[in-house]
Parts: C-alpha cells; structure tokens; sequence
C-alpha cells in the first residue's frame, strides 16, 4: 500500500507525521516491510529525523544535445522546433541552453544532418536508498540550480516496490511534483494545521486527490481550541479528520536537536498503528 | 530603478508569508507580486479589491484525434514523459509537456497542438498598494512560467505607476518556480527557523543565491525555540558572508494576526517592533548596496 | 549598417521597449539606404521560456551590428554576443531619437 502525505502549506508537520507513521508500522506485522520515501526533492527533510544509512546512490539524468561543430550547418530546423527556446541557431552560431532543455529529444529527431547533434547526459539529482533499523528509506535530491523536481520524482517513485507499506513525504504546494507524488497512491494523507493559511492551502490538495481519484484523510496537527473553521471546511467538502495531534511547543523545540515526535511522545505510537489500520480499510472500501 | 526583493524559506511554514505581508503593510511606493502561485496566501492578510483577472496560457498541449489514428502507438513510444496510454490513444493534458514531439512522428496527422489555460493572474488593489497575484488550476503544470509572468507583469505595472520596489513573496523549495521568482531579484530575504531542517533547507536555498549570484539577507523566525541552535544558524551564516538581518520570537501573535486578517505590524507589540526594525534594515541594505 | 532598436509600437516616435526579451516590436534600421523594418515580436512575448534566446536569435537573423534597448537578460546577452553584436543599454527615448544617437556615433 502506498500512503502519500501532502498538506498543501508547508511546515504543517508532513516530514514529522511521515517520519513517526514509519517508525510506528516499522514492526507492526500488519504493515509489512515499511519504505518511507522523502519525495521533497527540492527540500528533502525526513533524513534529518531517520538519520539512515545510505547504501545505494545512483545520478538521476536527462539527456540533452549538444552541437558538433564540425558537422551543423546552422540551418536552424532545431531552434525551430524547440518550445522551449533552447537553442539557438543563426549562420556561424549555434547555442544550446541546459537549463531550459527538457529533455525531449525533439531536436534529434528534426535535425537534417547526422552527426550534428550530440547526445549529452546531464544529471539533474541523485536517488539515494538505505534503511534505518528495520525500516527501509528513499529519497531523491535535487541538484542545486536545476529545475527539474518533477522527473526527479517520477523516478523515485518508478524504484518504489509493489509490496509492504510505502510511505511518501510528499513535497509543499499542489503543483507538478506534488501531482506526480499523490498520482497512483492508494491513499492521501493530508496533514494540516488550524490556522487560515493552512485551511486555504489544505482545499487546493483536496482538490488535486479529487481530481487524480485518490482517496483522502486528514491529520490535524497543532490541533487546539480553535479547529472549528477546518471542522466546517472539512464537513462541507466530505473529508474525514482521521487523527489530531495537540499543539505542543516541545515538538517545536525537539525539532531544534533532530528529535522526533515520537522521541517527545512515544505514547501515540498506537495511535498511528490505529491510523494506519483506519487507511487501510479506507482504501479497501474505495476499491471498485 | 526599480529594485525588487524577494521573500524566500526553502523550507515551508517558517513564517514567510507573515513577514512578506508585514513588510508590505510598512513599504512606500511598493508593488507587492505573490509568486507563491500554488499555495498563495498573502490575499487572505491583504484582503485585495480584483481589478483585473486574466487567464494564464503557459503552453500547448498535445490532442489525438481518436476517428484519424492509427493505433500504432509511435507517439506513445517517442513521448519523453510517458504522458500517452493506448486504447485508446490519448495524451493527459495535465502531465503533457507541450513539447510537441508527437505531431511530429504521427504518421497519421492525428495529432495536434492546443492551447491549455492553466490558471488566471490578477491585479488587485490592497491596503498596502497593488498587488499582482495568481492561481494556478487544480493539478495544472507550469507554476514556474506563471510566476515569470507574475513577475513581467509587476514589473511592467511598477513602471506605469511610478514605483520603486517590488516586493516579491516566494514559493517554497529550491526548484522551478523558485528560481523564477528569484531571477534577476536585487535581495533575496530568507526566512528561516532554528529547527534542524530549517538549517538544513537554508544551506541548500544559500547554494542556490550563490550559484545565482543573488545577494541575501537571513532573518531567523522563532529563535527562542532554541537559543543555541539560532547562535549556531548565526555563526553559520557570518561563516558564509550571508548577514543576518534579525530575528523573530516563536509567538502565538503571528497565528492570532492571521486569524484576524491582518499583518502582524498592524497591532503594537514586541513582534511588530522586531519587524519594523528588520525592515528598515533591508532598505539600509538596499539603499547601500551592501 | 544594420541597427536594432526594441520599441513598444511599430513607430518612430515609439518609446524603446526597456525589455529585451519580451520587447514588442523590434525596429531594424539600415543606416545605408535609410530603411526601417519593424519585426513583429510577439513569439517572444508569448514564449513561455527562453524568451531571451527566441528574441536574440531574430536580431542575430537580422544582420544587425548594434542593438539598443533596455536590458538585456543573460541568456539573450550570450546569443546576441555570439553574433559580435554591440549592446547598448539602459536605452531611453524614442526610437527616432535612438537611431539618430548611433548615426551620430554618440552612443
């Protein structure tokens, strides 16, 4: 089973969450071996709190081209074609610009003279995999500099494996690398916090589960005396509250030294096994 | 002139967005553009008047005309972002780069490029002055070209009305959209917090205005979340050359504002003087150019 | 002697389109019959990225030796350098006004 965790704000507590469901199922039977994936390519966090051993590291890269010399002559079909203006061509000059490639392969596919066109690799980030204890571990890490997250993630997610529990941190936001994230889930985990700004940007990842057809929960975290707007938001959009978690400056504080929620509260470890159980039969209810 | 400043985090839900909107409420002569376009949120503190609203083109998309295809599924195997499935033959415009590669080998001609709207940007008037923000459609592509357009537009609206700075709330992370935000920007503001993936996520966000060569300030929100781990981001920084422009206690207040709907200068208090103080240090940096 | 000059309209009495990139309209004036060519720009406007590239790749085309205009991004700057093209800018006044400066040499 795959479990997404997003929250449309970020800074809502989706790493703390993502990392204490994993250590909570980590030797829960039920659970199965439990991969957490740090999906936040841009911002990946869950290492900080899991602190893994990492045994495999392999470059992610997209190929780009590249002029010969030699051989182009600078007819320009290339810098046609390209909706990216990445290249560009004019009698004596030929440019190709990396970080606005997106890696097509257009342009070797129109380009009239062979040998013209070189085929370059440029890595955009690494996947690196390992395990903490028993509980296995995954992230993709951006290059800095480069704009690319949403491959990055659709790579990570294509090593993810078929069996166990797979838990995937997703990043911020509701765009391009959230979408390739939440997409193909079992389950959305959307974690969120009382506040306007929480509310505001939690509506918008319900609306994105909606329309990728992924069933949806949420978690309130920093929960308190004044969750009555989300409650209202939440009965009028149909989504079920599936755990809290109280506002507590301590989980603040721990987070200054890399301590985790559960390193503070060990007792909702329970919790989250009763969590886990709740999505799955969620997700088994969804299930045509 | 006209200079523009942009307000980053790397990390989420540092306070950024409170902070962009306290400087807006405090600036003179101030566009404000909110290129948080996939989760913005300054219009819930700035409360804006739409004055115009105009739909976002970013790209094309790919469209298979199912009664002129021939199944032979060449478009599925050219395609770089495995964005088409077969039976039928059909592109997910959501996921589709517009990148065109797949009219180019259809045999059959059954595949053409159109226009896809993927949001709407607009100019409203605030409390603070205007403000050019946008919304990005559910799932849509391409938050990173509406926030250059966010971008094109404030810049052009700040020179029509005369203004001298455009104060820019930035996304999150370090990819796409962030860097458009921050292309060309004259101080980048970070704001950080003393937890260890703010410091982590700050290092990464400081690589990036290096690699750029973008000229930062630090502010670190909630210090006394831990008084050592804020000396040690200090020190982190000065080790750097990246100044730290002030820091923000962990208060209830900057809740409490967004509740009310209001920046968090605009009530006195301990917060709103820390602000001030932040923000006249910005504009010394600005004004000399250090 | 060719010379580009970004406008906001395709006029002599247009004020110079501080944008590079996204200039509207680009004036091609050659200096030895006195002609003037205003290129329509509007792939540049609209290009979703490499605005820069697409419009420095039509000025390169053009066979002009100086550009004027406002400002020059960096990846424009690269094409538009790699046609030994002399960049002038920070550029203000009408395009009239900025032709007649380059036939002056006073620039």
């Amino acid at each position: 089973m795959i479990v997404a965790l997003g929250s449309g704000k970020g800074g809502t507590g989706k790493t703390t969450v993502s990392c204490a469901l994993a250590e909570s199922l980590k030797d829960d039977p039920l659970a199965g071996p439990v991969l957490l994936a740090d999906c936040d390519v841009e911002e990946p966090n869950a290492h900080l709190f899991l602190r893994p051993v990492i045994t495999d590291r392999r470059p992610v890269n997209m190929l780009i081209p590249a002029f010969d010399e030699n051989h182009c002559d600078y007819c320009g079909e290339c810098a046609r074609f390209c909706r990216f203006n990445a290249l560009a061509v004019s009698p004596g000059v030929a440019m190709v610009f990396p970080e606005l490639c997106h890696s097509c392969g257009g342009c070797f596919l129109v380009c009239p003279v062979p040998g013209a066109l070189k085929k370059l690799s440029r890595e955009i980030g690494v996947i690196e995999k390992g395990h903490s204890g028993s509980l296995g571990f995954t992230r993709g890490l951006l290059r800095v500099g480069e704009t690319l997250a949403t491959p990055l993630v659709g790579e990570l997610r294509k090593t993810l494996p078929d069996s166990g529990t797979v838990i995937l941190d997703a990043p911020p936001g509701t765009s391009c690398s959230f979408v390739e994230t939440v997409q193909g889930s079992d389950f959305c985990l959307l974690v969120t916090e009382p506040t306007p700004f929480g509310i505001h940007d939690l509506e918008r990842a319900i609306e994105v589960t909606e329309l990728l057809n992924v069933p949806r929960g949420v978690l309130i975290n920093r929960s308190g005396n004044e969750d009555g707007e989300l409650e209202k938001v939440l009965a009028r959009r149909g989504v079920e509250i599936l755990m809290r978690i109280s506002h507590d400056r301590a989980v603040a504080e721990a987070a200054t030294e890399g301590r985790t929620l559960l390193d503070v509260h060990p007792d909702l470890v329970p919790r989250f096994q009763s969590l886990y159980r709740t999505i799955s039969q969620r997700v088994m209810e969804a299930k045509p | 002139m006209i200079r523009t400043i942009v307000v980053i985090s790397g990390k989420g839900g540092t306070g950024k967005t409170s902070v962009t909107a306290s400087f807006a409420v405090l600036a003179c002569d101030t566009l404000l553009a909110d290129c948080d376009v996939d989760a913005a949120n300054m219009h819930l503190v700035l409360q804006p008047e739409m004055l115009k609203k105009i739909p976002f083109t970013g790209s094309e998309v790919a469209e298979i005309d199912t009664g002129l295809c021939n199944s032979c599924g060449a478009c599925a195997e050219a395609c770089a972002y495995d964005v088409i499935s077969p039976d039928p033959y059909v592109v997910d415009p959501m996921a589709c780069e517009g990148c065109a590669v797949c009219p180019l080998v259809c045999p059959c001609e059954a595949i053409s490029m159109r226009p896809e709207e993927s949001g709407h940007w607009f100019v409203s008037e605030t409390r603070a002055g205007k403000m050019v923000h946008a919304r990005l459609h559910t799932g849509h592509e391409n938050s990173g070209k509406l926030v250059t357009q966010v971008r094109e537009v404030a810049a052009e609206l700040a020179r029509e009305e005369g203004l001298d700075q455009i104060l820019v709330d930035g996304p999150p992370g370090i990819g796409c959209s962030l860097i458009s935000a921050v292309t060309g920007a004259d101080l980048a503001v970070v704001v950080t917090e003393p937890t260890v993936s703010g410091r982590h996520d700050l290092n990464r966000v400081l690589d990036l205005a290096e690699h750029f060569r973008l000229p930062v300030a630090v502010i670190i929100n909630k210090w006394d979340l831990s008084e050592t781990a804020s000396d040690e981001l200090t020190a982190g920084c000065r080790e750097r050359g990246v100044q730290v422009v002030g820091r923000l206690p962990y208060a209830e207040e900057f809740v409490l504002a967004q509740r009310q709907g209001r920046s968090v200068v605009e009530k006195e208090g301990p917060e709103a003087d820390a602000l001030r103080e932040i923000w006249n240090r910005i504009q010394e940096i600005l004004i000399s150019g250090k | 002697m060719k010379v580009a000059v970004t406008a906001l309209e395709p006029s002599l009495d247009s004020d110079i389109d501080p944008r590079f990139g996204r200039a509207r309209w680009i004036a091609i004036f050659d200096l030895d019959d006195d002609s003037v060519e205003f290129l329509d720009n509007a792939a540049g406007v609209d290009a979703a990225s490499g605005a820069g590239v697409q419009t420095g790749t039509m000025v390169l085309n053009a066979g002009v030796e100086v550009l004027v205009t406002g400002h020059v991004g960096p990846k424009a700057g690269q094409v538009v350098a790699g046609g030994k093209i002399r960049i002038v800018e920070d550029s203000t006044g009408t395009v009239g006004e900025a032709v007649e400066r380059v036939r002056k040499g006073d620039f």
